[in-house]
C-alpha cells in the first residue's frame, strides 16, 4: 500500500491546475499562455492516475494516454498558429490584437507598454471576396 | 483475470461498425481527398464535389438508419446491441436521438459545402485542407451527440473544436481571421483543460466514466450527508460545474460566450455559419443527454427506488433555467448595437442558444423534444443568413451594415430572402421559427404545469423562464426589424447622390441558394407535422444504456454509496463505516443549505432499499417513494 | 516516514517550485525550461504511484515530443527584445487573488470529500501496461470498456489536426509575386 494518502497526490495535482490556470490569465505571452494550459493538463493528468491507481482500476491511465494524444496535437495547432500570428506583427504579445471587440469598448491599453515591433505583411492580400484569384500558370503548379 | 472469448468478438465489431458507417464513411473520405492530391491529374479538382459526394453518402447511410431503426438485418450481436443500445462497449450510445442528430448534422454538412461551393471561399489549392477539417471537425460533433462516456465526451469535444479553430483561422492572409482563431484557440485551450479537470474529479470520485453509471452514484449520493456535514460531496459538485462550463464554452451561454462575437466576426461567413449551428447542436446533444441521464429520464429510473431523481432535477432546472434567460437576454440586448451584420448575427446566435436551453431546463422529453425541432428551424434560418451575408459579401465586398442601404433597389430577391430568415428567426407566425419557438414555449408551460402540484418553487422558475422568453422575442423584434429597415426603407448611398442604383448581379446559383432556404422556412412553417413527428421519435426512444443491477462497486466498500438496485452483493456494512456519524440520524441540518424548495427525508443512507441493515448503528429511516412531497 | 513517502514529498515539492517558476520567469525560454522541470516532476510522481507506463509515456511524449515542439517555437519567434515580457502589478495581484481561492475551493473540496478510494492494492483489477494495450485493441477484459473506439478516433483526430497546422503554418503562394 503506498503510504502517500490519495488526498495529498489531489492537492498536487490542484496546484498544478490553479498555477496553470493563474498563468493563463496573467501572461500576455503566448507562448507562455500555451505552456500554462499544458500545466493544467498535468494537474488533470495527475489526479487521473492517482484515482486509478489508488481504486486499481484501467481508466485512468488509459484515460491520460488520451490526453497526452489531443494535447499533443493542440500543441501543434496553437504553434502554428502563434508562428502565423509572429510573422505577421513581430511579437508574441496578446494584447496587440484586439481589432475584434465591441465597438463601443476602448482596447485595453498597456500601463507600460512594449516597443511595439512594426507590422510586415508578409502574408499576401486575399482579395475581399475570397473568391479565387486569377492565377498565372506557373504558380497553379504545386511545389 | 479472464478475457471475455472469443478473443475479437467479430460479431459484435462488426454490428458497432454499421451502426457506426456514417462516420466511418467520413473517415474515409478525409483520407480520400488526401490521397487524391497525390496525384498531379486531381490538382484541378475541386475536391468539395468529393466532399460533397461522401458526406451524401454518409446521409443516405443515416437515413437507412433511421428508417430501419429497430429492424434488425443481422442476426444476434446486432440484436444484442439493440438491447443494451450501446456501442462500442458502452462509449457511444445507438438510439433515435443519436441518429436523429446525425442525419441534421450531415444534412447540415451537405448544405455548407454546397455554400462552399458556390462562394468559392476556399480556392482549388485550399479545398483539400478546408474540407479536411470540416469533416473532420462533423466527426467531432457526431461523437459529442452519441457519447456515453466521459473519455467519449472530451474526445468528441477536442475533435470538434481543433479543426474548427484552424477553420476560423482558414482565411490566413487577413488579420481579423488570424486574431479570430487566436481568441478561439487561447479560451478553447482553457476551457479544454478546466472540463478535464472536471472530468477527472468525477470520474476518479465516482470510479467510472460511464454517464449511466455516473447518474446512478449522482442520484444515491444526493440524498446521503458526508462525513463534513455538507448535503453534498463537494468534489461531485465542482466536478459537474467544470463539466458544464467546458459544455457551455462550446454553446456559448452567457457567461462564457465572450469568444463567440469575435470568433464569428473574424472567421468567414461560411465558417461562421457552420460553427454557429453544427457547433452548438452538438453542445445542445450533448447537454441533453447529460441532463436527461443525470436526471434519470431512462429506463433504469423506476427501478431504483434509492435513487434522489427528483432531487437531481430539483438542480438541474433551475441551473439550466438560469443559463437560458441570462443567455437569452444578453445576447438580444448586445445584438442591437452591433453595425458588423456578422456580429449582430453572432449575436442573434447567442439568444437562439438561450431559447433552446429554456427548452431543456425542462429536463423532460417534450422540451427536448422541442430542441429538436427548433434545431432544424434553427438550421434553416441561421445558414440561411449567414449564407446570404456571404453572398452580399462577394458582391459589394462588406458586411457592415452600412453598405447594405437600400439595398432592395439594387438585389431585391436577396432582400426579400434575407428577410424572410430573419423574419424566422425573429418567429413571424408562417415561419417555422414561430413554430419552433412555439413549441419551446408549449413545453416550458406543461413541465410548469406537471410541477405545479408537486413542487411550487420548480413550477414558478418554469413560468419565469416563459415569461422571459416570451419578452426576448419581443426584444429581438428591434435588432431584426432595424436590418430589414436598413436594406428596405433606407435610402443607398448612390440614391442619396442622385444617380440610380446599380443592380447587383447575383449569380443564379446563389439565388437558387437563397430560394431553397427561404421556400423550406416557408414550407416547414406551414407543414410542420413530419418534422414534428420525426423529432418527437427522436426523443421517443432516446434510451441510454441500461445500468443492469449488477454495477460493480468499483471503489471500496467504505464510503461509496452502494450499488443500485439493491443488490445483493454488498454487505450490511454498506456505506455504514463512514466517519462522522456524530450527527442524528433523521435530522439534518435546517436550513436546506441553499437548496430551491421542497422538503426531503432526512436519513443519510436511507434511501437504500433495504440493501441490509444500515451499519454503525444509525436509526436511518426508510425512505418513502416520494421524497419530494414530504414534509420538512 | 519511509523513503517512498519522502520522495514524494520531495518530488511534489520540486514540480510544485518550477510550476511557479513556469509562472513568474519573464523569459519565455526559462519559462520553457521550467515546464521542463515541471513534465519531468509530474513523470516522477507517476513513477512514484507505480504506473511506469504512463510515466515512460509522458517522458517520451511530453518531454520529448510536445516541449520539443515548443522549444523550436521559442527558437523560431524569440528574437530581439522581445522576448521578456512585463505584467503589471494589479494584474498580478487579481490573478494572484484568483487563483489562490480556486486553489482554496480545490483543496479545501479534496479534503472535505470524505473517504475517497483506498483500494489495497491487488483488490482492484491488476492494472498492467499489457492489460492496457489490450482494451486498446478492443479486447474486453472483466468491466472494462475496451478503448478501441478512441484509439482509433484519435488517430483520425491527429491526421485532421495536422493538416491543419501544415495549411495554418504554410506560405499561401503570394499574388503577382511570382516569377
Amino acid at each position: 500500500m503506498n503510504p502517500v494518502p490519495l488526498q495529498h497526490f489531489l492537492v498536487v495535482g490542484a496546484i498544478l491546475f490553479a498555477l496553470g490556470a493563474i498563468g493563463f490569465m496573467t501572461r500576455r505571452n503566448l507562448i507562455i499562455m500555451f505552456l500554462c494550459a499544458e500545466m493544467m493538463l498535468q494537474g488533470v493528468a495527475l489526479n487521473l492516475v492517482a484515482f486509478a491507481r489508488y481504486r486499481g482500476n484501467l481508466q485512468g491511465q488509459s484515460f491520460v494516454l488520451f490526453i497526452i494524444t489531443v494535447a499533443a496535437c493542440e500543441a501543434a495547432l496553437a504553434l502554428a498558429l502563434i508562428l502565423v500570428l509572429y510573422k505577421r506583427k513581430n511579437s508574441l504579445d496578446v494584447s496587440l490584437w484586439q481589432e475584434l471587440r465591441e465597438e463601443s469598448e476602448e482596447p485595453t491599453l498597456d500601463e507600460e507598454p512594449l516597443e511595439s515591433p512594426p507590422e510586415t505583411s508578409a502574408m499576401p492580400h486575399l482579395p475581399p471576396a475570397g473568391r479565387e484569384p486569377q492565377k498565372k500558370r506557373e504558380e497553379t503548379s504545386h511545389v | 483475470m479472464i478475457y471475455r472469448l472469443p478473443f475479437f468478438r467479430g460479431a459484435e465489431l462488426l454490428a458497432n461498425c454499421d451502426a457506426f458507417a456514417p462516420e466511418l464513411i467520413l473517415c474515409a473520405a478525409i483520407v480520400l481527398m488526401l490521397v487524391l492530391r497525390l496525384f498531379a491529374s486531381f490538382t484541378r479538382v475541386h475536391m468539395g464535389y468529393v466532399a460533397l459526394g461522401s458526406t451524401l453518402a454518409a446521409l443516405f447511410m443515416a437515413v437507412t438508419q433511421w428508417t430501419g431503426y429497430g429492424q434488425t438485418s443481422t442476426p444476434t450481436a446486432y440484436q444484442e446491441m439493440m438491447q443494451t443500445n450501446s456501442l462500442f462497449t458502452g462509449l457511444l450510445v445507438y438510439d433515435t436521438l443519436t441518429v436523429y442528430l446525425r442525419i441534421f448534422l450531415l444534412a447540415f454538412m451537405v448544405m455548407v459545402i454546397w455554400l462552399t461551393l458556390l462562394t468559392g471561399i476556399p480556392d482549388r489549392e485550399d479545398s483539400a485542407d478546408f474540407y479536411t477539417l470540416l469533416i473532420g471537425s462533423t466527426i467531432g460533433m457526431c461523437l459529442m451527440a452519441s457519447t456515453n462516456h466521459l473519455l467519449m465526451m472530451f474526445i468528441g469535444i477536442e475533435m470538434a473544436s481543433l479543426p474548427s479553430y484552424a477553420l476560423a483561422g482558414f482565411l490566413k492572409g487577413r488579420r481579423r481571421s488570424s486574431e479570430a482563431a487566436l481568441k478561439y484557440v487561447v479560451y478553447g485551450g482553457g476551457a479544454a483543460g478546466v472540463m478535464l479537470y472536471g472530468i477527472s474529479l468525477l470520474a476518479g470520485k465516482f470510479g467510472t466514466a460511464s454517464l449511466p453509471h455516473l447518474a446512478v452514484h449522482f442520484a444515491t449520493s444526493l440524498g446521503q450527508v458526508g462525513a463534513t456535514g455538507l448535503h453534498f460531496d463537494p468534489l461531485m459538485i465542482l466536478g459537474t460545474l467544470f463539466i458544464v462550463i467546458g459544455i457551455a464554452f462550446k454553446l456559448a451561454v452567457v457567461p462564457f460566450h465572450f469568444w463567440c462575437p469575435d470568433v464569428f466576426e473574424g472567421a468567414s461567413a461560411e465558417v461562421a455559419g457552420f460553427l454557429s449551428v453544427a457547433s452548438k447542436a452538438a453542445a445542445l446533444a450533448l447537454l441533453a443527454r447529460f441532463a436527461l441521464v443525470l436526471s434519470g429520464l431512462d429506463p433504469n429510473a423506476d427501478n431504483l427506488p434509492g435513487a434522489h431523481w427528483e432531487e437531481m432535477r430539483r438542480y438541474l432546472i433551475p441551473t439550466l433555467a438560469v443559463f437560458a434567460i441570462v443567455t437569452a437576454t444578453f445576447g438580444n440586448m448586445a445584438a442591437y448595437l452591433q453595425t458588423n451584420l456578422k456580429r449582430l448575427l453572432a449575436y442573434s446566435t447567442i439568444a437562439h442558444a438561450g431559447y433552446m436551453l429554456m427548452g431543456l431546463a425542462t429536463v423532460n422529453r417534450e422540451g427536448t423534444k422541442a430542441v429538436l425541432f427548433y434545431l432544424v428551424a434553427y438550421f434553416l434560418m441561421n445558414l440561411g443568413a449567414f449564407a446570404i451575408v456571404a453572398f452580399l459579401r462577394n458582391q459589394t465586398g462588406s458586411e457592415d451594415l452600412g453598405a447594405f442601404r437600400g439595398l432592395v433597389r439594387r438585389s431585391p430577391f436577396m432582400v426579400v430572402a434575407l428577410s424572410v430568415c430573419l423574419l424566422s428567426l425573429l418567429g413571424v407566425p408562417p415561419l417555422v421559427g414561430f413554430v419552433g419557438k412555439f413549441q419551446v414555449f408549449a413545453a416550458l408551460f406543461d413541465a410548469a404545469k406537471g410541477y405545479g402540484e408537486k413542487d411550487h418553487t420548480l413550477s414558478v422558475i418554469l413560468y419565469t423562464t416563459l415569461v422571459f422568453g416570451a419578452l426576448n422575442s419581443v426584444l429581438s423584434a428591434f435588432y431584426y426589424l432595424k436590418v430589414m429597415k436598413v436594406m428596405i426603407l433606407e435610402r443607398g448611398l448612390e440614391d442619396v447622390e442622385g444617380k440610380a442604383p446599380t443592380p447587383l448581379v447575383m449569380p443564379w446559383g446563389d439565388q437558387l441558394y437563397a430560394g431553397v432556404f427561404s421556400l423550406a422556412l416557408l414550407g416547414l412553417g406551414l407543414y410542420w407535422g413530419p418534422l414534428d413527428r420525426a423529432s418527437a421519435e427522436g426523443v421517443e426512444r432516446f434510451r441510454p444504456e441500461i445500468v443492469k443491477a449488477e454495477v460493480r462497486p468499483t471503489g471500496p466498500p467504505r464510503g461509496m454509496t452502494p450499488p443500485p438496485g439493491g443488490a445483493p452483493t454488498q454487505g450490511p456494512g454498506a456505506g455504514g463505516g463512514r466517519p462522522g456519524g456524530g450527527r442524528p440520524g433523521g435530522g439534518r441540518p435546517g436550513g436546506g443549505g441553499g437548496r430551491p424548495g421542497g422538503g426531503r427525508p432526512g436519513g443519510p443512507g436511507g434511501g437504500r432499499p433495504g440493501g441490509g441493515p444500515p451499519g454503525g448503528g444509525r436509526p436511518a429511516p426508510e425512505v418513502p417513494e416520494n421524497p419530494g412531497e414530504r414534509p420538512r | 516516514m519511509t523513503l517512498q513517502t519522502f520522495l514524494f514529498y520531495v518530488t511534489a515539492l520540486l514540480t510544485g517550485v518550477s510550476a511557479l517558476g513556469v509562472v513568474v520567469t519573464q523569459n519565455i525560454v526559462r519559462a520553457a525550461t521550467w515546464l521542463l522541470f515541471t513534465l519531468a516532476g509530474v513523470a516522477g510522481i507517476f513513477f512514484l504511484l507505480r504506473e511506469e507506463f504512463v510515466g515512460a509515456t509522458q517522458l517520451l511524449v511530453y518531454v520529448g515530443g510536445t516541449l520539443v515542439l515548443v522549444v523550436f517555437g521559442v527558437m523560431l519567434t524569440a528574437q530581439g527584445p522581445f522576448i521578456n515580457m512585463k505584467t503589471s502589478a494589479a494584474e498580478w495581484a487579481i490573478s494572484t487573488a484568483v487563483g489562490l481561492l480556486l486553489y482554496t475551493v480545490l483543496a479545501l473540496s479534496v479534503l472535505a470529500s470524505g473517504p475517497l478510494a483506498t483500494a489495497p492494492e491487488g483488490t482492484g483489477e491488476i492494472t498492467s501496461a499489457s492489460q492496457l494495450g489490450l482494451s486498446l485493441l478492443g479486447v474486453k477484459t472483466g468491466s472494462i470498456n475496451s478503448y478501441l473506439l478512441p484509439f482509433e478516433i484519435v488517430s483520425v483526430h491527429l491526421l485532421v489536426v495536422l493538416i491543419g497546422a501544415a495549411y495554418l503554418a504554410r506560405a499561401k503562394r503570394r499574388r503577382g509575386a511570382a516569377s
